[in-house]
């Protein structure tokens, strides 16, 4: 797929255009995915963070093409240049494992149990390299290595079950950058692993990223990770992204009501106890959103202008919001009250 | 002040039998673990997978059996007592589950789940046990409309909330909460944290939680035991374990917090190697296999704990022999081993 798909000179990766996923369920149709423009260049780690269910995951499965026929999609993913709507089925299976891959949160369930892990890594370069099966084990086994496995020849042929969660993970990244991708997705990479083992893990990335020169999209709800690994952060709420900026501005300076309460539900130092932000009420139901701002009934500083859906715009180089009250983007807004006047404490 | 629980020296081995080879192993989950609680304290254990934190929940709880070692409440020793005994403990001391999806019984109500303890120890008059399920309800933040509903239509909070209204219903003195935010989303996580910190400060209730993350200790901790392998390897009042680490453990934890700060990235290597195994942990100190600083000793002598503080201890060889060269740490031989 390498003469489908090469890298352009812009360095431009991944571009997502106004991307929505539907489901219909039974009589209800759930919108899942709103309006999701996005781009990724190479070298670049960018991170997706919200909640549960505020389409993150779907936004990934809907990027590589993993959702099933139930799903509608609509708007453009271009990789590399290339519309991926556009191409055939078995293109896109081509391109799925070569050009761009994807690792997920559990590395149990990404392995199959019954073969060996340097198996699975050779199996990959397989089905997309003309290698012979000699060739396929020493890169598999040098991927092993490149990614921090000791004596990966020996452990060729263990299952996986023969491995501690870490190591596992490790294969997993290891078969996702078997042929050398252009984008690597990563959804939830280490959130089913220890702290330390996670730190490993995030330095791995990392490191991969720097020889290799991929861009990442990193899916994720722990802001700490983003922190550590993201070179930009999408915040997405209720399946809208609300706010895009490089990490630094979104953590020193974060522009939407939504990202603020987030960060400041967030465990830190220096808090008095029992004093952690919370967001009051619920998340909307995505088959019947609100039909301006989704945060709005949640929001602190909702005003009359909020019944119609905010449009994500730059507020900075870099730096861009879909808030109403945000005063670079909406000049007339008058920003008067602070969202640190929301409720505070526990309902204790 | 006389600890409300005390455990000493405990020790939970769980053998394994290979059918095949018809050997047995042993997986040692608790290694020795002393520790004690005051009334009203909130104190962490925090640990990797494999620490045996959960094991020391279950142990405490009554629910796992100890292979060794006791379990004191108020001076009474629940370990070797008789069924009474544990009951009347275990009125004492109630659990908080990890995953409210899976400890709460799909097909009773909200009311009826809050409402067990209670009909487990005839306490009352039903109209008493209905009065209070109200009570414990407004407790936890939840609203009366809740009590007839089941549990797949609450979110994960809600359940949680209602998984600590069960808890609350004997009054306990203590609360065992194991994991209790990590199946949370991290908005949800705060208003469980700050109710859990609100019925200690309110109620004095004192809570042992169990936890992998030390961002959630440092709020709503007084003080924090750190577990590898079966052992307790420091403890120390919260702001003094992140202020002042001494086993080179608990430094190699605190800096693989990924803070959401990106001016606080983490340092390349913060730990090598994974956790050996609890079937057969390494000699000496368990944790010299991954440990930047060991000396010789480490592989072969288990460090004993030194004291460096005002209740604060840790056992480690290097950071004993550097606290003797700096006199303003005197040595004391506390042993609770």
């Amino acid at each position: 797929m390498r003469a489908l798909l090469a890298t352009p000179a812009t360095g431009r990766v991944l571009d997502v255009q106004r991307l929505g996923v539907r489901f219909e369920v039974q009589d209800d149709v759930v919108s899942a995915v709103s309006n999701v423009s996005l781009t990724i260049d190479a070298g670049e780690i960018v991170g997706v963070v919200g909640e549960s269910g505020c389409g993150k995951s779907t936004l990934a499965m809907a990027i590589m093409g993993l959702l099933g026929s139930t799903a509608h999609i609509t708007g453009r993913v271009e990789l590399l240049g290339r519309d991926l709507a556009g191409l055939t089925v078995e293109e896109r299976r081509q391109v799925r494992g070569d050009r761009m891959s994807m690792i997920f949160q559990d590395p149990l369930t990404s392995l199959d149990p019954a073969f060996g892990v340097g198996d699975q890594v050779a199996e990959t370069i397989r089905a997309h390299r003309t290698v012979t099966p000699a060739e396929a084990r020493a890169r598999a086994i040098g991927l092993l290595e490149s990614v921090g496995i000791p004596a990966a020849a020996t452990r060729y042929s263990d299952p996986p079950h023969r491995l501690s969660g870490g190591m596992r993970q490790r294969v997993v990244i290891a078969t996702a950058l078997a042929n050398d991708p252009a984008l690597l997705i990563a959804d939830e990479p280490s959130t089913a692993l220890d702290v330390t083992i996670q730190a490993q893990l995030l330095s791995l990335l990392r490191d991969q990223r720097d020889a290799r020169g991929m861009a990442i999209l990193l899916i994720t709800h722990d802001l700490g990770v983003v922190a550590q690994l993201c070179d930009r952060v999408a915040v997405m709420y209720a399946g809208q992204l609300v706010e895009t900026a490089t990490v630094e501005q979104v953590f020193r300076a974060p522009r939407h009501p939504y990202t603020q309460a987030l960060l400041a539900a967030q465990p830190s130092a220096g808090l008095a106890r029992g004093s952690l932000r919370v967001i009051g009420g619920q998340v909307p139901d995505l088959s019947d959103p609100p039909p301006g701002c989704r945060f709005a009934p949640r929001c602190p500083l909702v005003r009359p202008e909020c019944d119609s859906p905010p449009e994500l715009l730059a507020a900075q180089p870099g730096h861009s919001v879909a808030c109403w009250a945000d005063p670079a983007t909406h000049p007339g807004a008058a920003a008067t009250a602070s969202s640190t006047g929301a409720p505070r404490g526990a309902a204790a | 002040m006389t600890p409300l629980l005390e455990v000493r020296d405990l020790v939970k081995e769980f053998p394994i039998r290979h059918s095949l080879r018809g050997t047995a192993t042993v997986v040692h989950a608790l290694d020795g673990v002393s520790l004690s609680i005051a009334p009203g304290e909130a104190v962490a254990v925090v640990g990797e997978s494999g620490s045996g934190k959960t094991t020391l929940a279950r142990c405490i709880l009554g629910l796992t059996p100890p292979t060794g070692g006791a379990i004191v409440l108020d001076g009474v020793e629940v370990t070797r007592g008789d069924g009474r005994a544990l009951r009347a403990f275990r009125r004492q001391v109630q659990p908080v589950f990890q995953d409210p999806y899976a400890s709460l019984d799909p097909r009773w109500s909200v009311a009826r789940t809050v409402r067990e303890p209670l009909d487990a120890y005839a306490i009352g008059s039903v109209a008493d046990r209905e009065a209070r399920v109200g009570t414990l309800l407004d407790l936890v933040g939840l609203t009366a409309r809740m009590a007839p509903r089941r549990p797949h239509e609450l979110s994960g909070g809600q359940r949680q909330r209602v998984g600590i209204a069960a808890a609350l219903a004997l009054e306990p003195r203590l609360i065992v909460a194991d994991e209790p935010t990590s199946a949370l989303d991290v908005s949800v996580q705060a208003q469980i944290l700050n109710l859990l910190a609100g019925l200690q400060r309110e109620l004095g209730i004192a809570i042992l939680l169990i936890t992998h993350n030390l961002a959630v200790v440092e709020h709503i901790c007084d003080r924090a035991l750190v577990m590898y392998l079966g052992r307790l390897v420091e403890e120390a009042p919260v702001p003094t374990l992140f202020a002042d680490p001494r086993h080179p453990y608990t430094s190699a934890l605190m800096a693989a917090i990924p803070y959401p700060d990106p001016s606080r990235r983490l340092p390349q290597t913060v730990l090598r190697g994974e956790v050996p195994s609890p079937i057969d942990p390494p000699p000496g100190c368990h944790f010299h296999t991954r440990c930047p600083v060991a000396i010789d000793i480490c592989a072969v002598q288990r460090p004993a704990t030194t004291q460096f503080g005002p209740a604060h201890r840790a056992a480690c060889h290097v950071a004993a022999v550097a606290a003797q060269s700096t006199p303003s740490f005197a040595q004391v031989p506390s042993v609770p081993q």
